[in-house]
């Protein structure tokens, strides 16, 4: 069981090996803080929170930071960013870079002067503009909001991707649990197709793909030479998209439960749809982990978008070997050994193939018919 | 297993209902720039939708904004070129994407107000481009040397009630929908007023102080054009329309097609009216 998953992993790197040049063009995120070790885990939540305002941004994290009421004294020039936290901000002197006070006014005296924004948010916020500025000033009564707590302080983005990969897997249960309801066998047939061949399934998998488009446009074609068949083109696109989304589906999901079966053990004493909502959600769980890997990994660009080309390949190759096995089970409605074509009865002369009933139906009633045999009857006079 | 189970689904109802804690946001910034000099300065705001008011500033700012906005819009923008000397404010967009907050509550999508003031310190050429905004423009004092006004679906009242201390070389006015109302359009101090609206009314005041001669060009699809104007100065008119009316109250005398009052030929300053309209009435008085 364990052969077909290692070959899914396998045929995954090869994807991964295709997309690393794009995972490696992704660009590096512009914040780059510094100075912060001697923050609290509340003045950094709310730095981070600054630098995700853009009426704030990144100048926020790149800067050198203070807390409580600061002075740049006259003769004082801070080169770069200025961010106070928790207090007022009064420069006399010169700023090179944007003067930020969050909690906090900022005051420029006459002989200040910066060469930046000014921007004040959050309590307090206001700006006395008595030296010179050459940048804007702001003054902003509240930073951009975003959930508070220690998942917002980490990072908005990791939470939303968190969110979102959990709702999905919830979403993919659900549609399991339905399609297992209602073609649990032919989902059986194909994950038994998958079994028996991971490797060709895949490959009729990518035909299929690739034929996809030119197949709809055949249909499409041949409708139209019929004149009448025009009318029908719209419904057949329509059909056409169902059935294939409702392949990839019944394929995925039959994918997924042989993962599933894989790596988790049957427990004794489970049914067999019992069996087969355990491999499903087995299955499920094991191909989500790349994805949750990716979203926790949001806030570095770079290894997420490697991970997440990790966990795009491993769905990718399990649909496409689903859809192949579909395709070869004609819907999980046959055998992968049966070959295509219509059923036909067989040549004159050769007997047809006649299904073993089940021995409790077996009766002893000869098939050549039984004597009829007089019952015996008395022969002796008598009146009734 | 059953644990990695429950660990999955407590992690989906957690980041379900945390998400949900947050609340609507309304936020206010206050956003300027001081004054360096009083080189010529082009400015163009840009606003979505909301209302939108502009004024003239108080030194030393070239310009103040302020903007209360809900969650829904993106936050407002400047940008500065100090070389070419041209700013460009937006506000009133609507965020695209997933709701920022992520907790799937109704946006407050009324709240988007924005006052502009802009300086009296430097010459000024003002475009104003709002899609969806109701825009209330008072003029007065505002050293402008050209202006344009683009609107789509709101209304806009532009004022002038002290003469412009700048000479326009063009007052253009494209309204769509919602109407004009302008008020004082002669201390403008434009040779020239291009007013052009698709549906609503046109409603236009020539009270104010006259400096020179002005060519006004009204074009108007569906809608009344009411024209009101001073004795003080000359006013010929000519009227274009498909199924428009003319109501003129006042001494004019037509010829020519062309209806000129009493004292145009007389008169110190002159104005040529050229309306153009379609389904509507067209109504000039001058008491």
């Amino acid at each position: 069981m364990a052969s077909p998953v290692l070959r899914l992993v396998l045929a995954a790197s090869l994807v991964l090996a295709a997309c690393r040049a794009s995972a490696q063009a992704t660009p590096a995120p512009a914040c780059a803080p510094r100075d912060v070790a001697s923050l609290s885990s509340a003045q950094g939540a709310l730095l981070k929170r600054a630098s995700l305002d853009p009426i704030v941004g990144c100048p926020a994290l790149d800067a050198a930071h203070r807390v409580g009421d600061v002075t740049v004294a006259a003769r004082d020039t801070i080169k770069g960013n200025l961010v106070v936290l928790d207090g007022s901000l009064r420069i006399a002197g010169v700023v090179t870079g944007s003067a930020i006070a969050i909690n906090g006014a900022v005051i420029i005296d006459s002989s200040g002067h910066v060469l930046g924004d000014v921007v004040s948010a959050e309590h307090g916020a206001a700006i006395a503009p008595s030296g010179r500025i050459d940048g804007e000033l702001r003054t902003l009564d509240a930073l951009v909001s975003i959930p508070t707590g220690e998942i917002a302080a980490a990072n908005v983005d990791t939470f939303t991707s968190l969110k979102h990969t959990a709702a999905w897997f919830g979403i993919l249960i659900i549609l399991a649990i339905g399609v297992l309801t209602n073609a649990g066998d032919a989902m059986q047939r194909i994950t038994s197709t998958l079994n028996a061949g991971f490797g060709r399934n895949v490959t009729v998998g990518i035909m299929a793909q690739l034929a996809l488009l030119p197949v709809l446009v055949t249909i499409c074609l041949l409708l139209c030479l019929t004149l009448i068949g025009i009318l029908l083109v719209p419904f057949a696109i329509v059909a056409y998209v169902v059935a294939v989304l409702g392949l990839v589906v019944l394929g995925g999901l039959g994918a997924v439960q042989m993962v599933g079966k894989g790596v988790a053990a049957r427990r004794p004493g489970l049914t067999e749809r019992g069996a087969r909502l355990q491999a499903l959600v087995s299955g499920m769980l094991m191909l989500s982990v790349p994805w949750l890997i990716a979203a926790s990994l949001t806030s570095w660009p770079i290894a997420s978008a490697a991970v997440r080309t990790i966990a795009l390949g491993i769905t990718w190759v399990a649909i496409t070997a689903g859809l192949g096995a579909a395709l070869r089970t004609r819907g999980g409605t046959r055998s992968h050994e049966e070959p295509w074509g219509i059923r036909r009865p067989a040549p004159s002369g050769t007997p047809l193939p006649v299904a073993q009933p089940a021995a409790e139906w077996l009766t002893p009633t000869p098939l050549t018919g039984v004597v009829a045999v007089k019952r015996p009857t008395s022969t002796s006079g008598g009146t009734r | 297993m059953k644990t990695a189970y429950a660990a999955i689904a407590s992690l989906t109802l957690a980041t379900s209902f945390a998400g949900s804690l947050s609340a609507q946001h309304v936020r206010t910034l206050e956003s300027a720039r001081l004054l360096r000099d009083s080189t010529p300065v082009s400015v163009r705001l840009m606003l979505g939708t909301g209302t939108l008011s502009v004024g003239a500033s108080d030194p030393p700012y070239l310009y103040r904004s302020i903007t209360r906005f809900g969650d829904s819009y993106t936050s407002p923008t400047s940008t500065w070129n100090a070389d070419q000397h041209t700013l460009t404010l937006a506000a009133g967009q609507k965020r695209g994407g997933p709701d920022p907050r992520n907790d799937g509550t109704p946006d407050d999508d009324g709240v988007q107000d924005w006052r502009v003031q802009l300086t009296r310190r430097a010459p000024l050429e003002l475009t104003i481009d709002a899609t969806a905004a109701d825009a209330t423009l008072d003029l007065t004092g505002l050293p402008l040397r050209r202006f344009a006004l683009n609107t789509g679906a709101a209304a806009a009242t532009v004022r002038f009630d002290a003469p412009n201390p700048e000479s326009m070389s063009v007052f253009d006015a494209n309204v769509g929908a919602g109407g004009l109302k302008l008020i004082g359009l002669g201390n403008a101090g434009a040779s020239e007023a291009r007013i052009q609206g698709d549906i609503g009314d046109l409603s236009l005041d020539l009270g104010g102080r006259w400096l020179r001669d002005m060519q006004v060009v009204v074009s108007s699809a569906i809608g009344d054009v009411r024209i009101t104007a001073p004795p003080s100065i000359g006013i010929e008119l000519q009227s274009t329309g498909l199924l428009a009316r003319e109501s003129l109250d006042g001494a004019f005398t037509k010829s020519s097609g062309v209806w000129r009052s009493a004292n145009f030929a007389t008169a110190s300053v002159k104005v040529r009216i050229v309306v153009k309209t379609m389904l509507g009435k067209i109504e000039l008085v001058q008491r």
